[in-house]
């Protein structure tokens, strides 16, 4: 089940980090803990003036040593049946799904539904003995009708809550080509289904197949609810994106992990970068769904340190996070403290700068740049949105070179600054379909770099 | 004369196919109805099902809300890790026993989420005394009814897992608002010190908890071809399950309004209407109709061709007696004739003969004459009739006495009536001259006269008596015979028509006599009408007879 992720050139190093600090730990203490780390990017800063710093917070889950590790599945397969599934699609669904169903173990529990105006539990919740009769089952899926995906999703959701158990991973797979049309249907509720059931341990993964459903929608759902999306253009992808689904399910090593920073008094907090949570009084509290195995998940947080004196230090948070350890089925909390030292020297700044938790915040900032730009040209306002995608790719070019040199500028951040110009461009497209596309894409993208799903 | 039996024989045939078929219909439609109400009633008890499992959820809800208040203590930071932790409960507000505001605290920085909530119920800041008036679940026990103000918002004290609170002013409840199109739900509860603690429920979250427990499609729960949907305050679809595609506009068969908190929530209930049985039932109604209508046609038409037929065999007898008529008229002639000449013949002859011989011969000779002349009006009166009827006849009105063609008539009879020993009463007041056709009168005696003499013999008498009266002559003619019955009192005027064949038996007529008198006595401004009397029969005969 466990495959080797392909991962992004701007990814290895870290994980060979975290890969050899989880190695490490496995051998000295018997139970793997996930990879923790906080960090400013510019650990030193300039003295005397108050000034905004990134700071990152990076879980890194370890290594499972062999296929028994793997933990238990529950999940819910949510089919969109409505007629614009009809054809092709909705056959590449069942039979994506039918593979899906064929990988699992026979302790892993599924639930097979379907949903048009109605919902129909094609498969209630269920051990995967079967697996004949649950294909069966799914072969016998017939189109028709509206699209009331947040009754699906509900109903899914209940399908897992009959088996929620916190050492399993709790997932709804959601595969929809439509906009919501019954009941509740706007990217906002959705969102709030899906942080609601994320308190209660379940993620939502949706696909989007096609290039007529709602990107916000189904983002907004996965996003609040820590599971994953893509965008399949062409349904013969989805049984690959299911697999890789799976394969996520099978990988994950933390869940209910619970971030908490608290800022030290005269450090305001500006935003989060990426993810959603709330800040009060200095404290920004986070929650993730799951870590998968081997896979970075970070925040970047900005905050504004107030001035101090040259050669002076000072605490500037204090990051605890707790998680439900998978593999040995027990609650783990740690803790890391960050300073920040001031000083006069600019050169001495630049020297300190760590260019890796740098990069990410450039990343992070970077896509909300992308995301206002979305904003602008959803309002209709392409100039603005085709500057502001200027300014993004000139922020990105510019701290790829710093981060890197004139010559071998950073290479993840030069990637991403062609992208920028490729999108800016395609900000500009007169045909609504070829900018439906383009959108969905960007969605897809934005999402993937906020919640660094692979 | 066809029409006129056509129409009837329509009516026959149609008056019993429309009731029929009225009959058939009123009784699908009501059958129907009975069948509608019967479904009303299921369907109503389904869905009071649906709602009763809704409010099973809140009350659900509510006690693990109120276990969960029970657990921690009920500071602001523990409350507000509430809202954190919980699925459902999104936001926390305190309101002190007097009515002011704990939490979210006064003075403290509020996120962003907690300002959105300040908004949402800014209508709760200004007037606390608000929220306790959304009162408990209306299925909750309840130790005492004060009555509800409205549907929505109930004043009756005391929710489920507060059972140690005392009646009086309610402990828990939940309150119900819209905002921003959107229904949000606040469970409140009132602690020991008498604050009030209001836990906002995630719309979301509350709307998918209900879902979850309603009805899926499919699997072997409702195989029946139905839809409910779960329609919210703006009338639109949240929710829906079972089997059966509504068409776009259609109207539900049922509704129920769900209760408190959700009462401005409501159920539609869809199924196809019962249409099949209604089409077999009205297919069942035209069948029978139709065949009953084929048979009465059948009737009817069966009816209408006996009547032709005998139609037909009157013509034929009219044209019969018609032809005898004609040939009857030559030879009278010659008889009339003949007689006449006769006559002059014999008062030639007898003139020198004895009175008594002379006069003698000069009777016969002259009841032959006036017999062949009554004869030959008999024949012209037959064939007027046959040739068309009443327009034939003619009345030549000159001045005369009805007494006299009473004498007359009687005269004639005399010899057969006392053959047959028929005793003859005549009581005559109409002795004044006045305008009349004596000849026609003298016909419609001459008929009752041998009516009487032919079928009531056995009377022994006849009565004739006049008077008059103005312009109008009126004669009864009565015998002491069998009589008429009364159901035959109009037909024995109809052409053809004989009383029985026990009357006639071995007596010869033509059976248009009785006709033509009346249809001379209506011509003459008058009528002829049996009269109801104890024994025997008796005509009234009315002339229009004015004065000379």
């Amino acid at each position: 089940m466990k495959t080797f992720p392909r991962l992004l050139p701007r990814w290895r190093h870290l994980l060979q980090v975290a890969l050899t600090a989880g190695l490490l730990a496995a051998h000295g203490a018997q139970a793997k803990t996930i990879d923790f780390s906080a960090s400013l990017a510019t650990p030193v800063v300039q003295a005397g003036k108050a000034q905004s710093a990134f700071l990152k917070v990076a879980l890194t889950g370890f290594e499972l040593a062999s296929q028994g590790d793997r933990p238990l599945a529950n999940v819910a397969i949510v089919i969109d049946k409505s007629g614009s599934m009809s054809g092709e699609r909705i056959e590449r669904a069942k039979e994506a799904a039918a593979m899906a169903v064929n990988g699992l173990g026979s302790n892993d529990i599924v639930a097979i539904l379907a949903f048009d105006n109605t919902v129909d539990v094609v498969v209630p919740a269920t051990k995967v003995s079967d697996k004949n009769r649950i294909t069966q089952a799914i072969y016998n899926i017939q189109v028709a009708g509206g699209t009331g995906l947040f009754a699906g999703v509900s109903k899914g959701a209940a399908e897992v809550h009959k088996f929620l158990d916190k050492t399993r991973v709790n997932r709804v797979i959601l595969l929809s080509d439509g906009q919501a049309n019954i009941g509740p249907s706007s990217p906002a509720e959705l969102g709030q289904l899906g942080a609601m059931l994320a308190r209660q341990g379940i993620s939502v993964t949706t696909i989007g197949l096609g290039t007529s459903y709602n990107e916000d929608l189904m983002t907004q759902l996965a996003a609040n609810s820590d599971g994953n999306h893509a965008f399949v253009e062409n349904s013969r992808d989805l049984v690959r994106i299911f697999q890789r689904e799976f394969g996520d399910v099978g990988s994950v090593v933390a869940q209910e992990v619970e971030l908490t920073i608290r800022l030290k008094h005269g450090v305001r907090p500006v935003r989060i970068l990426g993810r959603e949570g709330e800040i009060t009084n200095g404290v920004v509290r986070l929650r993730m769904n799951q870590l998968y195995s081997q896979q970075e998940k970070y925040v970047v947080l900005e905050v504004e340190v107030p001035a101090g004196k040259a050669g002076a230090q000072m605490d500037l948070a204090a990051v605890d996070v707790s998680y439900l350890n998978m593999h040995s089925k027990s609650k783990d909390n740690l803790s890391r403290a960050v300073a920040v030292s001031f000083s006069a020297s600019t050169e001495a700044v630049a020297q300190a700068t760590d260019k890796k938790v740098m990069e990410s915040a450039v990343q992070q900032v970077s896509n909300e740049m992308g995301k206002e730009a979305l904003r602008l040209r959803d309002s209709g306002k392409v100039e603005e949105a085709k500057q502001v995608m200027e300014a993004n790719s000139n922020y990105l070019k510019k701290q790829a070179t710093t981060l890197g040199s004139a010559f071998a500028p950073a290479p993840a951040l030069a990637a991403m600054e062609t992208e920028s110009r490729r999108q800016a461009q395609g900000l500009e497209s007169k045909d609504n379909a070829e900018w439906n596309v383009s959108r969905k894409k960007m969605k897809e993208d934005q999402f993937k770099l906020e919640k660094q799903q692979r | 004369m066809q029409k006129k039996i056509a129409i009837p024989l329509l009516l026959i045939v149609l008056l019993p196919v429309a009731g029929l078929a009225w009959l058939g219909l009123r009784m699908a439609h009501n059958e129907r109805q009975v069948v509608a109400a019967q479904v009303q009633g299921l369907v109503h008890a389904q869905l009071q099902g649906v709602d009763e499992a809704i409010q099973a959820y809140f009350l659900e809800l509510q006690d693990s809300l109120l276990a969960q208040l029970a657990q921690r203590p009920l500071g602001n930071e523990s409350l507000k890790q509430l809202a954190l932790e919980s699925a459902q409960v999104q936001q926390v507000l305190v309101f002190a026993a007097d009515g002011s505001r704990v939490l979210p605290a006064p003075g403290a920085a509020l996120s962003e989420s907690e300002k959105q909530f300040m908004q949402r119920t800014s209508a709760l800041w200004s007037n606390p005394s608000l929220l306790t008036q959304g009162g408990p679940l209306p299925m909750a026990p309840s130790t005492s009814s004060v009555g509800s103000t409205t549907k929505k918002f109930r004043l009756s004290p005391v929710g489920k897992g507060m059972d140690k609170a005392e009646a009086g002013p309610a402990q828990s409840g939940w309150y119900a608002w819209h905002w921003n199109a959107q229904l949000h739900h606040l469970f409140w509860w009132r602690d020991p010190q008498n604050r009030v603690i209001a836990l906002e429920l995630a719309p979301v979250a509350l709307l998918s908890d209900v879902i979850t427990r309603l009805p899926n499609t499919g699997g072997d729960a409702s195989p029946a071809q139905t839809r409910t949907r779960l329609v919210n305050g703006s009338g639109q679809t949240v929710y829906e399950w079972g089997p059966y595609q509504p068409a776009d506009k259609e109207r539900s068969l049922a509704m129920l309004p769900l209760s408190h908190p959700l009462a401005s929530w409501k159920l539609e209930y869809f199924a196809p209407a019962l249409r099949g049985g209604a089409v077999a039932n009205t297919f069942g109604i035209v069948a029978a109709v139709l065949s009953i209508g084929l048979a009465l046609a059948g009737l009817a038409l069966y009816l209408y061709r006996e009547h032709n037929r005998e139609l037909r065999t009157a013509q034929q007898r009219v044209n019969f007696v018609n032809q005898v008529s004609h040939e009857l008229k030559t030879p009278l002639t010659n008889i009339r004739m003949y007689a006449e000449l006769l006559e002059a013949e014999v008062a030639d002859g007898f003139a020198d003969a004895p009175a008594q011989d002379g006069a003698k011969a000069h009777q016969y000779i002259s009841v032959i004459t006036t017999e062949s002349q009554r004869l030959s009006r008999l024949i012209a009166n037959v064939l007027s009739l046959g040739q068309s009827q009443k327009s034939q006849l003619r009345l030549a009105l000159q001045a005369a006495r009805v007494d006299d063609v009473i004498t007359r008539c009687v005269a004639a009879f005399q010899p057969a009536l006392d053959t047959k020993g028929i005793t003859v009463q005549v009581d005559a007041h109409a002795g004044a001259q006045v305008m009349l056709d004596p000849e026609a009168l003298e016909q419609i005696l001459n008929n009752l006269v041998s009516n009487v003499e032919k079928y009531a013999a056995a009377g022994g008498a006849i009565h004739i008596s006049s008077h008059q009266e103005n312009d109008a002559s009126t004669v009864e003619v009565r015998d002491f015979g069998p009589g008429i019955a009364p159901q035959d009192r109009n037909r024995i005027f109809e052409p053809f028509y004989r009383v029985s064949s026990r009357l006639t038996d071995g007596v010869s007529g033509t059976g248009i006599g009785l006709g033509i008198a009346r249809e001379l006595a209506r011509l003459h401004g008058g009528d002829l009408v049996a009269q109801d009397v104890d024994k025997g029969a008796c005509f009234r005969l009315t002339l229009h007879t004015p004065q000379a």
